[in-house]
């Protein structure tokens, strides 16, 4: 039955090293710009933040089991802060390069302050205040005009720069935010399988044996907040970036929701399984602008029926899988 | 294998530096349109949400410019309309989208001036014009942006023609409320700037929330201060709960607000006995016969008018009459359209639309826009808008 | 602005205050009652709410336009409160079914996305059914003001103030004298134990969500009469408000939930005084977050077992 030519084949491609499929992967990725044209890399472009969110939440909800709905409001603190240093607002014009790693401290330094008072509350009771403490940032910038202009946002905010070359073109961000990405795979990668990572598998399946096991549980949920918070600050920065102008407004629960959505459908706790997530969540509406109106009904109906039939969502981690199998 | 990984990834940086050489983006260039192709413009405004009354409202009144044109140039005339949700980011992406259709020669648009702002930036990149039938905040004129143009007023005429109605029927102490969005909260404080330049005194100065429906709190806070008037700077679905909690719980002060109240569903209908005496800033009706015959026309088809459809009307009606004027025909059956020439054409309007007699400033303004305020005026139970002069 | 309220301002406040907090409280006990027996928060409760002010729109609509509302209006609203307390418990039902059953025994996260999902869904749905278009209630109620000395109370309130304890009260009577009330209480203290005696541990469980299904849909018809504008978006707010109401009181206890929702009430309107209006939100969103900080047991303290 099984074709000797097909067999040898595949035993063929299988000599092909792990990496030159990811070269290949990549350079198709980033030969894709010329062929789609400006509107289509936009949406690329876009997609490829919600992916950074997703991974940085996922390390938060996937990783370490914590329901994080007030996600936005690190994004926020990510892109607020640029904007408030390369703008017209105070006539700051700090290089992008040099506020990025000023835009992760901020958005890890929430991401520690919203734990510290957080992480000792059930699962649900932190869902919600985390929901509460992005809504109230939320209504913070919204209404502290003397700092963040209010409803009336931030404008013209500068773009990077290398050099006398602006970044300007859809073109340019995407590169821009594809490299953004394989960093975050990159970073995620490393973390799930490290020290920190098996940490957070022991606490995610047994919080009381893993402290008996002497972790320390706060300071891995904290962790898992700071790093989680930090990919949303880069999101927050690059996004305030190319779109060049940033309202409250952007900054809804609908984000929060929406990244939560790609995270749990394309697979919690898999990295392939954000980026499905991602494509599908936010490349298909805005591809189908007809249907967007049904875009958030379908999450809805989604939502419940994976978790009914499949809570590991469409392309799991193997370690997901083995857990929640595990469960039945 | 290594070479060939190494191949390939030689093979991907190459293509990333020709694609970032080719993507170099022309400054105006030009709008072609291929034979037999039909010529599209583009609407961006709120059809989904709480402020689709005037989102539908636009996109009929474009609709029915493009209906009445019926062929440009020999084309068929396509009005894609998109959601712009009022909001910047959704607004963002749809720009993106109308500039890089290559049938596309501009938009009507966008609603909210805080979907306007951003997009405009994106059609600066891509030098595509805009004509907004709705969108008033100051900002947008203020940036030096040369295809932004705008058929309804700015906020700051607004807000003084409020502030000249309120000083002048003596009502110099003032509350102001706003909908703390970029358009409510920009003409609260212009309406303030002004009445308090004329002597008035505006005593408490509240923001609410939008989507909020309470307003008993706040209400109550003003009320002993026994002001003759309440400012308000945002849109039906706010103002008429404002104004129907304001009379019940027993202010009797006047309701003065802005273009976003002047609806007849989501303002008089919504706000019930309320209604009868509040006042609101609009357009003022021209006196040309050519309007009261549109308005005939225009109901006919889509039922009573809400708020911007004569002014998307005229935006529809001024971009095609500018491609018009400036397209070129190829020999190969094809339409040339200079964007820089597109832009100056409709700069150079003088126009007698149904609104008036249009002409746009160096800005993108208005020219000559006027504001009048109506008064809801109620007779055997049916209420409507009438101007007051 | 100004400078120390004065007591008709105060005094006035404290009825609006009571007013929107009867509200808060009868959609918290919805969220207390399911929480004392499923330890999950029902994140679609406010789309319940929502749901039920539509229904007693539709129906109050309806027979405004058929006249009949103009001869007898008591029958009319008492329509519309009954068809809109029929419509939130069925979809009560159907939400427990299909997206809460299915989950008891997965893990904590699993029923709480899928409560979120559920909410989501719940409110698109409305979306599409009403064409994302707001809807107005009938102005049938007599508006009307009664001076009780220097405080003024529109009738409206003291519809709603009355109406909501009466509610409440009415729940009270029912879990504390009747069968099915002591069954309800039993299985929120030890479910096993309970099925043990020969309750019927699901039916309970349905009914519970019944119940606060009701409460809610009473809240959504008055909430609709009062604000007359209704919108689909419209249970998101008070969901979570009514939830930090139930936190706040002491989440499982009924009492708890009564008193959560008139202290969040009183504290939004008084708050108003003190801070800037636009900041009411941050209110309701601050209590929450620091009662689960400080005091996550509530006022009244948790009825809550240990799971089982």
């Amino acid at each position: 039955m099984k074709d000797p030519v097909i067999g040898r084949w595949i035993a063929r491609l299988r000599l092909v090293p792990a990496w030159a499929w990811y070269a290949a992967l990549i350079g198709s990725v980033a030969a894709l710009p010329p062929i789609l044209g400006n509107y289509w890399t936009h949406v690329l472009a876009y997609i490829g933040i919600y992916i950074m969110l997703g991974i940085g939440l996922n390390v938060v909800v996937g990783f370490a089991g914590l329901l994080d709905l007030g996600y936005v409001a690190f994004y926020a603190i990510g892109a607020y802060t640029y904007a408030l240093f390369a703008s017209p607002q105070f006539g700051i014009h700090v290089p992008f390069w040099v506020m990025i790693p000023a835009c992760v401290a901020l958005a890890s330094l929430g991401g520690v302050l919203l734990g510290i008072p957080v992480l000792r509350m059930r699962g649900d009771y932190l869902a919600i205040v985390t929901l509460g403490f992005g809504e109230i940032i939320r209504i913070v910038l919204n209404n502290l005009d003397s700092v963040t202009n209010g409803p009336k946002g931030l404008l013209r905010i500068d773009p990077p720069s290398i050099g006398s070359f602006q970044f300007t073109t859809p073109t340019h961000y995407y590169y821009l935010i594809l490299a953004g990405c394989l960093l975050s795979v990159f970073i995620a990668r490393r973390l799930n399988d490290s020290r920190v990572g098996r940490a957070w598998i022991a606490m995610r399946e047994d919080e009381d044996a893993a402290s008996l096991m002497g972790i320390d549980v706060l300071k891995y949920k904290l962790m898992a907040f700071a790093i989680g918070a930090s990919f949303a600050g880069v999101g927050g920065i690059i996004f305030a970036a190319r779109q060049g102008s940033i309202f409250p407004d952007d900054f809804s629960l609908m984000v929060s929701i929406n990244v939560l959505c790609l995270i749990i459908i394309g697979g919690m706790g898999s990295i392939p399984g954000v980026i499905l997530g991602a494509v599908a969540l936010i490349g298909v509406p805005e591809v189908l602008r007809a249907v967007a109106l049904y875009r958030m009904l379908a999450f809805g109906a989604l939502l419940v029926i994976m978790m009914v039939f499949r809570p590991m969502g469409f392309i799991p981690s193997t370690r997901r899988r083995l857990e929640l199998r595990g469960q039945e | 294998m290594r070479k060939v990984g190494a191949l390939i990834l030689v093979v991907s940086l190459c293509t990333i530096l020709w694609a970032m050489r080719a993507s170099a983006a022309d400054e105006w260039g030009e709008i072609v349109i291929p034979k037999d192709s039909p010529i599209k413009i583009g609407l961006g405004a709120m059809l989904s949400g709480s402020y689709a009354t005037l989102g539908i409202d636009i996109r009929n009144g474009a609709e029915m410019a493009i209906a009445e044109k019926g062929t440009l140039l020999g084309r068929k005339i396509v009005l894609q309309a998109e959601d712009d949700q009022c909001e910047g980011a959704p607004s963002v992406a749809i720009a993106e989208k109308f500039c890089n259709d290559p049938i596309l020669v501009g938009v009507v648009g966008y609603m909210c001036s805080g979907g306007s702002i951003p997009a405009s930036d994106v059609h600066n990149k891509y030098k595509v014009v805009m004509i907004s039938p709705s969108s008033t905040s100051l900002e947008l004129t203020a940036r030096g942006i040369p295809i932004f143009f705008r058929t309804c007023w700015n906020d700051k005429i607004q807000g003084k023609a409020a502030a000249d109605f309120a000083l002048k029927s003596k009502w110099t102490k003032v509350a102001v409320l706003h909908d703390k969005s970029a358009y409510g909260q920009g003409l609260a404080e212009e309406f303030r700037r002004n009445l308090e330049k004329g002597g008035g005194e505006v005593v408490a100065f509240e923001g609410l929330t939008r989507g909020d429906k309470d307003f008993t709190p706040v209400l109550t806070k003003i009320k002993p201060l026994n002001v003759q008037l309440v400012y308000f700077g945002g849109m039906a679905a706010e103002g008429s709960l404002v104004v129907r909690q304001m009379r019940r719980i027993g202010i009797k002060a006047k309701f003065l607000s802005d273009d976003g109240c002047y609806t007849e569903k989501d303002f008089i209908q919504a706000s019930g006995k309320a209604a009868e005496g509040a006042f609101v800033t609009y357009a003022k009706t021209p006196e040309a016969a050519a309007f009261a015959d549109w308005v005939k026309r225009f109901e006919a088809k889509y039922g009573p008018r809400q708020t911007f459809s004569p002014q998307a009307y005229d935006a529809a009606k001024i971009l095609m009459m500018a491609v018009e004027k400036v397209a070129q025909k190829k020999e190969d059956g094809g339409i040339v359209i200079g964007k820089k020439a597109l832009r100056d054409a409709v700069a150079a309007t003088q126009y007698e639309g149904v609104t008036g007699t249009i002409t746009f400033d160096q800005y993108g303004d208005r020219t000559g826009s006027v504001v009048a305020v109506n008064k809801v005026v109620c007779d055997k139970g049916k209420c409507s808008f009438k101007e007051v002069k | 602005m100004s400078l120390v309220p004065s007591p008709e301002v105060i005094a006035d406040q404290v009825l609006n205050g009571l007013t929107i907090g009867g509200i808060y409280a009868l959609i918290a006990l919805g969220y207390t009652l399911v929480y004392g027996i499923l330890f999950m928060i029902n994140f679609a409760h406010g789309e319940i709410f929502m749901f039920g002010s539509f229904a007693g729109f539709f129906i109050l609509h309806q027979l405004v336009e058929s006249g009949f509302a103009s001869t007898n209006l008591a029958l009319s609203l008492l329509a519309a409160f009954l068809g809109a307390m029929l419509t939130s418990s069925i979809l009560g039902v159907i939400l427990e079914r299909a997206a809460y059953r299915p989950l008891r025994k997965a893990p904590r996260l699993a029923p709480l996305i899928s409560a979120i999902g559920a909410s989501i869904f719940l409110q698109n749905v409305m979306m599409l059914l009403v064409k994302a278009r707001m809807q107005i209630y009938p102005d049938v109620f007599p508006e009307g003001i009664i001076g009780v000395g220097p405080v003024s109370v529109s009738y409206f309130q003291v519809f709603i103030i009355l109406g909501s304890v009466l509610m409440m009260v009415g729940l009270y009577l029912f879990i504390k004298k009747t069968r099915t009330g002591k069954a309800m209480r039993a299985v929120a203290e030890d479910k096993d134990t309970a099925a043990l005696m020969g309750i019927d541990v699901d039916r309970i469980i349905v009914t519970t969500f019944v119940v606060g299904s009701a409460l809610a849909a009473v809240a959504g018809v008055m909430v609709g009469m009062y604000y007359t504008q209704i919108n689909h978006m419209m249970g998101f707010l008070p969901g979570i408000k009514a939830f930090t109401a139930a936190v706040l009181g002491g989440i499982g206890n009924v009492a708890g939930a009564m008193l959560g929702g008139y202290v969040l009430g009183l504290a939004e309107a008084l708050g108003v005084l003190v801070l800037p209006a636009q900041y009411k939100d941050v209110i309701a969103f601050s209590l929450l977050v620091m009662i689960l900080v400080f005091r996550p047991r509530g006022i009244l303290g948790e009825v809550v077992s240990e799971r089982a």
